[in-house]
């Protein structure tokens, strides 16, 4: 499959910088791939696509507008803030189980990886 | 406790927990799409069903006492209290099933969506608005992918085949009538009966799948008519299975023929297949409720 590569404009007013690849057939299927690896999380303006080894005049540009670009529902849902701060957790909850005379330690698994020191 | 059979709510039931179901099916593609990037792209799409539900649940707890919150409605109702067609639940099988199921669900799901801009409900059509932005997107993916498997090498195209003869009956039922779409039809808050866009949609798929001389399938279903399985529940008097109408060719358009007959996916009826795939969805939340992490 040829590879294509990925051009964005973070602003309107700024020049086309390349910002990733993708593979794909053809140019369509490029910038459908392109918009979903690339542009998903806002961080564009405008984009387009170039099999690689053309000319850099020949750019294919993506249809989707600024306003859609990125999505426009409330994504937070999809964040993963579990671990977060885990160490500070692990440090609470130790101190909370230290106080009534319990431990969350345990041995560590031995490591088996070659020239593995011993646990 | 039993949620609530309003009109409003149910409407609201039937296409939040459509994107939530089929989102959690697209979901489970994650990691397994033959191609990398395009394991991204289902992903996302995928997510944003599951935005869209959210969206529309939220709606939903206006009308709902304060023991509910989006979670609860998402992950705490029984099984015979979701709405979703059955389409929506049905295992993902191979990409062409996958692909064919986005298509049809799709399609219907815009034209759903443009009749209810219409609404007198105007928070809803505020949610519908936004919503249809995105499934701007997911038309473009889904008729992007239709195409390219239609035109071949010929296993792609046999898989779609395959894919779109085993979900069209199913898709039908997509617009099986609504509990209470009389009231919904009064009041306005559903501007077009379910039976007109049922005719709406099967107009545009039929043009769509004659581009690609994939018009067959319908043909099939012509000579078959189709009946949806479902499970038995606790709804038995009704009748175990869900039959759609039959399509057929007039005057150069695709157009049904008879109606729904028993009660399917928005009467709360499912397939076997959406027990286990409720086990998977609910379980945390029914193990652990209220739980945060």
């Amino acid at each position: 499959m040829e590879v294509w590569e990925v051009l964005g404009k973070r602003a309107p007013g700024d020049e086309w910088a390349v910002v990733g690849a993708v593979k794909a057939p053809d140019a369509s299927m490029a910038l459908l791939l392109a918009r979903e690896t690339h542009f998903r999380h806002k961080e564009g303006v405008a984009y387009a696509v170039r099999r690689r080894g053309d000319a850099e005049d020949a750019m294919v540009t993506g249809a989707w507008p600024p306003e859609t670009l990125g999505g426009v529902t409330d994504r937070s849902y999809r964040r993963q803030e579990a671990y977060a701060g885990v160490g500070a957790k692990l440090k609470r909850v130790a101190a909370d189980l230290a106080a009534r005379g319990l431990r969350i330690d345990r041995p560590r698994p031995p490591d088996l990886r070659e020239g593995g020191g011993a646990p | 406790m039993r949620i609530g059979d309003s009109p409003r709510l149910l409407l609201l039931l039937a296409m939040a927990d459509d994107e939530l179901i089929l989102g959690h099916r697209h979901s489970e593609w994650t990691g397994w799409v033959p191609h990398l990037e395009e394991d991204l792209a289902f992903s996302s799409i995928a997510q944003d069903e599951m935005a869209h539900a959210r969206l529309l649940y939220g709606l939903a707890l206006d009308s709902l006492g304060d023991e509910w919150d989006e979670d609860r409605l998402a992950l705490g109702r029984p099984p015979s209290e979701y709405r979703n067609a059955v389409l929506c639940e049905r295992p993902n099988r191979d990409w062409g099933y996958s692909l064919a199921r986005q298509f049809l669900y799709d399609t219907a799901d815009d034209v759903r969506t443009q009749a209810l801009l219409g609404s007198s409900w105007k928070e809803l059509t505020e949610i519908l608005t936004l919503v249809r932005m995105e499934e701007a997107y997911h038309l473009d993916h889904a008729r992007t992918w239709f195409r390219r498997l239609a035109e071949g090498p010929v296993a792609a195209r046999e898989h779609l085949a395959a894919g779109l003869e085993s979900t069209l009956g199913e898709a039908l039922a997509i617009f099986e009538p609504l509990p209470g779409e009389v009231a919904l039809l009064a009041a306005g808050d559903l501007p077009v009966a379910n039976s007109e866009l049922l005719a709406a949609w099967l107009a545009g798929v039929g043009e769509e799948l004659e581009a690609v001389s994939l018009d067959y399938v319908l043909e099939r279903h012509s000579k078959v008519g189709d009946m949806v399985p479902t499970a038995s529940g606790e709804m038995e008097d009704e009748g175990p299975t869900l039959s759609v109408p039959g399509v057929e060719r007039v005057r150069g358009r695709w157009v049904h023929r008879g109606g729904f007959a028993g009660a399917g996916g928005r009467a709360g009826k499912h397939s076997e297949d959406f027990a286990a795939l409720w086990g998977d969805l609910t379980g945390l939340y029914r193990a652990h409720p209220g739980v945060t992490w």
